[in-house]
């Protein structure tokens, strides 16, 4: 059974309609692979009793009764709210909450079958491009060789992304608000998807910037990816922002191949300063695009440069708004010292329950929203944030998808860019501005760096087109054809 | 100093975070590079641009006024209050 491991999901969903195996062997099986993945501590709970009773309950359908999904064992980012089990989003502020009701993704893959094995961890509140603020300790990526210096999985969704790259599930679960799907699926040398702002309800998901974040799937490769999103994502009348657009059929034309697709290349994510493997990785991706039958077009998005600082006035000023909620009253935790009046109380509960980068970015946030400063710089990055939507709005009347690498970096040592906050957010360069825009994209694994690390390839779509995002993906890796693992 | 110690713990008071003496200057370190670096958005001319609130294209919508069945029991939502006395949550004492 070890090949199961590896295995497709829909050659999983063979093997059980086969009976070549049962639904609850198949959950045994994934269960041992990880727990021999403790060391990385990819998982905050283990939910394995719950996925025995549902695998053995599956087992007792008939094919009839058989969902699409069904028996598939997941792993879900502690952000999603999950009955009968703890969400902490990696925060000591919500050490032991348990969430009296289910995110709507979540509910939606159960109800599709998927049986939850485990929450992983991630950066606190989803602040972090390397899950090294997570308040279970620093989150490690299973390519790692050598223990006396760890390498980061990226983040926020460390954990869920490095459990894909070690095989623990057939998918699992991330958020990206900033590229805390794609940064990490780059560092881990898996498929991270993205897609449309709207398209997956937010509702259950713990908060952090609500007009940027978004749920996606982590999967070993895009057909994968096709059938996760396709199961995660609804209209929601609980979350205001979600959309009502149908989404496309992702696999009618998923191998149909990219001749005559526009691929878009932007000049402006030519960084000076960016390791050549990277740009060398993004010529790779242009000359296999090409010899697939597409244009390559040569795109300007002059706001490109912009991107980062507005994302970081917008991102944190947002989150200060949200995380006002965590007060010591209603849930979580609440200070043990003697307090002289309720506000004392909030002080010294938010001060000692938030970690040291969310309680940086409620003062950043703070700031920009104060009075006298709102302006300058909320209200600023607000419209700068439209020139960037313009820009995209622009390139897509010409091409296709576009092109570009997921991440300015392979996988770091932790602990190499703590002192530096800003070094930490450039991880983010390639990433923030699509998600400025709400559109749909995706990493893919390019190629090895020299360190012999992933490297990942992003594609962006035009708003609501996944279709054409995964078909490009698709195209993509068959011709890249990456099977380096890490263990 | 574009952030000193007085303007953080400003900012802190209204974010509610009591903070170390060694917090604040770290934090009045990392304010003051964070915006220098934020002050390059000042080149792009946004006049006659409109802010965005959200990139969705969604009106929102008014619902019939009805009250929704109560999905989530009280007890449940009770079970996560750090500190309560029957149905209620309880806080220090405000009033003398």
């Amino acid at each position: 059974m070890t090949d199961i491991l590896k295995s497709d999901i829909k050659n999983i969903i063979e093997g059980i309609n086969k009976k070549d195996y049962s639904i609850e062997e198949l959950v045994n099986h994934f269960i041992k692979k990880v727990d021999s993945l403790d060391k990385f501590n990819l998982v905050s709970e283990k939910t394995y009793d719950e996925a025995i009773t549902l695998a053995k309950k599956a087992d007792t359908k008939s094919m009839e009764e058989r969902r699409p999904l069904e028996g598939i064992p997941i792993a879900v980012k502690d952000i999603f709210c999950t009955v009968g089990n703890k969400t902490s989003a990696s925060s000591n502020i919500l050490k032991n909450f348990k969430a009296p009701y289910e995110s709507t993704v979540t509910k939606n893959l159960k109800d599709a079958g998927a049986i939850v094995l485990c929450k992983t961890t991630m950066d606190e509140f989803a602040m972090g491009s390397a899950s090294d603020t997570c308040n279970l300790g620093n989150v490690i990526n299973p390519w790692t060789k050598d223990f006396s210096n760890p390498l980061t999985p990226g983040g926020s969704s460390g954990g869920s992304a490095g459990i894909m790259a070690a095989s623990g599930t057939c998918f699992s679960l991330g958020t990206d608000t900033g590229g805390s799907i794609r940064q990490p699926a780059s560092f881990c040398g898996v498929v991270g998807i993205k897609p449309t702002y709207g398209r997956c309800s937010r509702f259950g998901i713990i908060a952090f910037a609500s007009s940027l974040d978004q749920a996606g799937p982590f999967t070993k490769n895009v057909e994968d990816g096709a059938l996760a999103l396709t199961h995660m994502v609804s209209y929601d009348n609980k979350d205001s922002t979600s959309s009502k657009e149908k989404m496309p059929d992702l696999f009618k034309n998923l191998k149909n191949g990219i001749k005559g697709f526009k691929i878009g290349i932007p000049k402006q994510y030519n960084i000076d300063g960016i390791p050549t493997e990277i740009n060398e990785l993004w010529d790779i991706g242009k000359k296999k695009l090409e010899s697939l039958g597409a244009e390559i077009i040569d795109i300007s998005l002059p706001h490109t440069k912009y991107a980062l600082p507005t994302y970081y006035i917008i991102a944190p000023a947002e989150a200060s708004a949200n995380l006002a909620r965590y007060d010591g009253v209603k849930y979580g935790f609440r200070s043990e010292q003697k307090f002289e009046d309720l506000n004392e109380m909030y002080c010294k509960t938010r001060g000692e329950g938030f970690g040291k980068e969310v309680k940086r970015r409620l003062l950043i946030g703070t700031y920009v929203l104060s009075s006298g400063y709102y302006d300058a710089y909320y209200l600023h990055a607000q419209k700068v944030r439209r020139k960037i939507i313009e820009d995209f709005n622009n390139v897509f009347n010409q091409v296709d998808l576009i092109l570009t690498p997921t991440a300015p970096s392979d996988a770091f040592v932790i602990g190499e860019k703590v002192d530096d906050p800003i070094s930490m957010y450039l991880n983010d360069i390639f990433t923030v501005p699509s998600s400025l825009a709400g559109l749909p994209a995706l990493s893919l694994p390019g190629a090895l760096s020299n360190n012999n690390r992933p490297l990942g390839l992003q594609l962006i779509a035009n708003t609501f087109r996944e279709d054409l995002l995964l078909t490009g993906a698709y195209a993509l890796e068959q011709e890249i054809n990456f099977n380096s693992e890490p263990l | 100093m574009l952030i000193d110690e007085k303007i953080t713990l400003k900012i802190a008071s209204l974010a509610k975070l009591e903070l170390t003496e060694q917090e604040i200057k770290e934090y009045s370190k990392d304010l003051t590079n964070i915006l220098k670096w934020m002050e390059e958005l000042k080149e792009v001319d946004v006049s006659n641009v409109q802010p965005v609130t959200s990139v969705t294209k969604n009106e929102l919508y008014e619902r019939e006024d009805i009250a929704y069945k109560n999905t989530v029991e009280q007890e449940k939502i009770l079970l996560n209050a750090p500190e309560k006395v029957g149905e209620y949550f309880t806080v220090p004492k405000v009033i003398e």
